[in-house]
């Protein structure tokens, strides 16, 4: 038979490429925030990390050429020429040209983005084509203003012939600059010679710039390995030594700079040393930061996985979850057998032993899988910098609890909605200085993004000192859309909530800051599709607060299965308050709706067969209500009956279809049958409400 | 050295291979077999992942009727089309000769096609394939030789695509 | 079996490689570093009878590791091929100089990568 083993993975080399490349864009995007801060601050750009982000710029070339993505490979390459421009001198990265290498380095986002959900967008090669003609137009050639200075360097051939061009730019502009050049020898085990090689380089780098590092074998046989390093620094080759904590054989003086004492250069007389030290003390200063040795070490103690192989060994453990649990249920039948009883708990014994072992094993598999939010923190950041350039406004981000953790895929999927919900409060919500002063606010807004850990959530809110939301005109505009009725009673909370209404906008006109269509319904429909709860509240006048809500975890559940019919249901028990069994007087009808009494509360009913449209049995007489809540909407839930408490795995439903109304995804609960669970925000959401009538 | 260990890197073998005018051109393709009502297709085997027996099919609420509902293959959930409905033909029962044959999609995603029956695989050259007699919006892509006669190459996509209508 | 070293960083590009040289007949045995650092490691304990390099490595690049290699008697005539997206020429000259045996320019075609590495193999190019 043809059957293919399962070990084919379609699609792997493109998850490749998208993976490798969002990494090495996320590391672009680190480097150009530092670069725009130095440039901000009027600081020259640190030559390490413009040739990092060039580097950078270039794998992105190799990767997306060698998937024949042209019109990508064309950006990269226009990335690229503008860098490297820069890091040779050839150019300055003047705050245009730094505002089109963002904007390069954003596009190429949306490229991955378009690229991760099935391709890339009909109009993209234009959008390419004319960034491109702008930077053409921002970098047209200039000449090389070459450093003059070259001359003799007494170093090692060998060492100066493996020099690339870059390296020897930096060569020449160091000379000019006067420094002295040395070149430093290590003799090291091959074994280990990394740990001391990172060190050396670090020290290296905190007083001056490594410019190059040469290995080659060493004299006393395969073991050893020699690295003559050359570097440019202020400092002579004694006071380097000591630094270093290196003999002063090991360092070869190549070309004594002009403020050498002993430098035979006539020059160095001609300038005064006092001028000269503020200048070196901010060029060392410049260097130390950005050592890249820290990070290399850490890579190579770390393990890239890809998330969907941790979702394989979430459902081995699932799996073996539900192995532990017939198991036990074997163990009880074993007891309950005459004369078996101590054989019965013997093996219960040992499944109890085996449960807390799956437990640990559990929980290390879910910790794997956890990243802080700083990286979408991060980004968030830099994007109120552009905003507050672009829009004007006076306004800091305030950042609290990055380092909260939470499943990798939550965390990707809370860009979107976090981007929007900043983008809006400073669009909309902040004032502009002058109405601010004029109320008495300092002409500063604050946005306020926190992050904390309850319990199996985490909370994170947005908070501003704005204008706030004006209920009464949020209500108005809902009745204005036919949104609610204009009878309507509502409270100030359901008022403030219709702003997640699909198809309301306090705003008529579309802004380029928050605009892309938006809106905060698809903010509450991105974070209930996580589990999660999406809420506001506001004072008009003082400010809005936006609050979402999220399980750490998508990977395990613990879900309620329900019967109705022959088909069965997972509904995940954080949503569950509870059930009962509703007496024959407790349902009524009002209207065309029906409502379930509950301690003088009337919650909206909603009949699991009539919604699933389930044709199978026939209805339970007395069917059980489970009452669903998320935040402060609920709803009762009528199905035929209980099936018990299990752990499940939510796995998304793969087909064509792609999102089914009230459906979260689906598990195996161990049978071979795959299970619908519910997506109780969709359900809860879509159930009438229950106002006051 | 086993082709397969390479297969996965194929798209990007095939966008460098674009680019060198000296390309191999005699390309052998592998289809599988299966049948609708007493009538032969096949789809290329590289995008076939494997081939179950249908079993008990969990229902979907709000979906076409041609979404039989879904099965969990070893945990992972995918649903299972009504192949029969594709070309127009009525719906019937899954019988003993029944399988459904599992799709790999080009980023990875998983579909189940409900068949009558699944047959060989064949294996011909690219060139000895035909254009298609009709035009079928694109179902069907290309006519390939077995026997005395030909089976229609059905084109993945289109199989598995989903149109709001139905 | 003929032993090659691939020198690559990007992991995509480093497989990629290896796929197509498994292409190759006859089969080789094929070793990869995803650093400069780890072909420093691999190439004194391993006679290699090809070696692949990148040059825009982030620890030491692709010119660094060739002059490593080159300085010791067992890979001095060792055949090497530069794998680069180099944009720049002065830099591909440079490799050539060191002793580089070909410089193949990122993207290219699986055809090409495998004709010049079996060509380098069987002795048939300089």
């Amino acid at each position: 038979m043809a059957t293919r083993g399962p070990k084919k993975t379609p699609g792997r080399a493109e998850r490749e490429f998208l993976s490798e490349s969002e990494e090495i864009l996320e590391r672009m995007r680190d480097d150009l925030g530092a670069c725009l801060e130095r440039a901000s601050a009027g600081a020259e750009l640190a030559p390490d990390v413009l040739n990092r982000l060039f580097r950078s710029a270039h794998s992105l070339k190799g990767l997306s050429g060698m998937f024949g993505l042209e019109s990508l490979a064309e950006l990269a390459h226009r990335i690229e020429d503008l860098l490297d421009a820069w890091r040779l001198g050839r150019a300055q990265p003047t705050p245009e040209r730094l505002a089109l290498f963002e904007e390069s380095v954003e596009l190429f986002g949306h490229a991955l983005e378009q690229l991760a959900g099935g391709g890339l967008d009909a109009g993209f090669g234009d959008t390419v084509a004319a960034l491109i003609a702008r930077i053409a137009a921002e970098n047209a050639p200039s000449t090389a203003p070459q450093s003059a200075e070259s001359g003799a360097i007494d170093a090692p051939p060998a060492l100066l012939r493996a020099l690339t061009e870059y390296e020897e730019h930096r060569l020449r502009e160091n000379l000019a600059r006067g420094r002295s050049i040395h070149v430093v020898t290590a003799v090291l085990q091959l074994a280990s010679f990394e740990d001391r090689l990172s060190e050396i380089s670090t020290a290296l780098r905190e007083v001056g710039e490594l410019l190059s590092t040469l290995p080659s074998p060493g004299d006393g046989g395969p073991g050893e390995i020699r690295f003559a390093l050359l570097v440019a620094s202020e400092l002579d080759a004694a006071s380097l030594a000591a630094r270093l904590e290196l003999s002063p054989a090991a360092i070869h003086t190549a070309r004594a700079g002009r403020r050498d004492p002993g430098a035979n250069s006539a020059s160095s007389a001609e300038l005064p040393r006092t001028e000269a030290e503020p200048a070196a003390a901010a060029d060392a200063r410049e260097g130390a930061p950005e050592t890249e040795t820290a990070t290399l070490r850490s890579v190579s103690d770390t393990v890239r996985v890809d998330v969907r192989k941790l979702d394989e060994l979430m459902n081995l453990v699932g799996e073996l979850a539900l192995e532990r649990g017939a198991l036990s249920e074997f163990a009880r039948r074993l007891g309950a057998e005459p004369g078996l009883a101590r054989l019965g708990a013997e093996l219960d014994k040992i499944h109890k032993a085996l449960d807390r072992k799956l437990q640990d094993l559990q929980a290390s598999v879910i910790e794997v899988r956890m990243v802080p939010l700083r990286q979408v923190f991060d980004k968030l950041s830099r994007v109120a910098r552009r905003l507050r350039l672009d829009l004007g406004k006076q306004a800091r981000l305030e950042i609290k609890g990055a380092d909260t953790e939470l499943d990798k895929l939550i965390v990707e999927e809370l860009v979107d909605p976090l981007m929007h919900i900043v983008r809006n409060a400073f669009d909309h919500a902040l004032e502009t200085p002058e109405e601010r002063r004029a109320v008495g606010k300092p002409a500063e807004g604050v946005i306020r993004l926190e992050a904390t850990q309850r319990g199996n959530d985490v909370v994170i809110t947005v908070a501003d000192d704005g204008r706030g939301i004006d209920a009464q005109r949020v209500l108005a505009k809902a009745i204005e859309r036919g949104l609610v009725p204009p009878t309507a009673q509502l409270s100030q909370r359901e008022m403030l909530d219709l702003v997640f209404a699909p198809g309301l906008s306090t705003r008529s006109e579309v802004t380029e800051t928050s605009g892309r269509g938006v809106g905060m319904d698809v903010v509450r429909s991105n974070v209930s599709a996580l589990g999660g709860i999406a809420s506001v509240d506001s004072a008009l006048g003082v400010g809005t607060t936006l609050t979402l809500t999220l399980p750490i975890t998508l990977a395990i559940i613990q879900a309620l299965v329900v019967g109705v019919g022959e088909e069965r249901y997972a509904i995940p028990l954080n949503a569950v308050r509870e059930v009962l069994i509703p007496g024959a007087d407790a349902l009524q009808r009002s209207g065309t709706r029906e409502l379930l009494a509950l301690r003088g509360d009337a919650l909206p009913v909603l009949r699991l067969r009539d919604e699933f449209a389930v044709r199978s049995g026939t209805p339970a007489i007395k069917p059980f209500a489970v009452i669903l809540g998320l935040g402060d909407a609920r709803l009762a839930l009528l199905v035929d009956r209980l099936e018990g408490q299990r752990d499940t795995v939510i796995k998304p439903i793969q087909g064509p279809v792609r999102s089914v109304r009230g459906v979260a995804g689906a598990t195996d609960l161990g049978d071979r049958s795959a299970v619908l669970v519910l997506d109780v925000a969709a359900l809860v959401s879509s159930a009438p409400r229950a106002e006051a009538a | 050295m086993s082709a397969a260990a390479s297969r996965s890197w194929d798209v990007l073998a095939r966008a460098a291979a674009a680019r060198s005018a000296a390309v191999e051109t005699r390309v052998q393709r592998e289809l599988l077999v299966f049948s609708l009502a007493g009538t032969h297709y096949a789809l290329p085997i590289e995008r076939v992942r494997e081939i179950v027996r249908p079993r008990a099919l969990t229902p979907m609420p709000h979906v076409p009727a041609e979404i039989l509902g879904v099965l969990s293959l070893r945990g992972e959930i995918v649903q299972v089309i009504d192949t029969r409905h594709r070309f127009r033909l009525a719906s019937v029962p899954p019988s003993r000769g029944s399988r459904v044959i599992v799709m790999s999609g080009e980023h990875g995603d998983v579909t189940g096609l409900l068949v009558d029956g699944v047959h060989e695989v064949l294996r011909v050259d690219e060139g000895e394939l035909r254009p298609p007699t009709t035009a079928d919006g694109g179902l069907i892509t290309a006519l390939a030789p077995r026997g005395e006669g030909f089976v229609s190459l059905v084109s993945p996509e289109h199989v598995v695509k989903f149109d709001a209508g139905g | 079996m003929q032993r090659v070293l691939i020198v690559e960083d990007s992991q995509t590009m480093r497989e990629w490689i290896a796929a197509v040289l498994e292409e190759v007949e006859p089969p080789l045995k094929v070793d990869l570093a995803a650093s400069g650092f780890e072909a420093l490691r691999l190439l004194p304990r391993q006679q290699y009878d090809l070696i692949i390099t990148d040059i825009n490595m982030p620890d030491i690049h692709g010119l660094e590791v060739i002059s490593f290699a080159r300085s010791d008697a067992r890979h001095a005539h060792t055949p090497l091929v530069i794998v680069s997206t180099e944009s720049s020429e002065e830099d591909r000259r440079r490799g050539l100089a060191l002793g580089a045996n070909a410089y193949l320019v990122k993207p290219f075609a699986a055809p090409d990568l495998a004709r010049i590495v079996s060509d380098l193999l069987s002795g048939s190019m300089p």
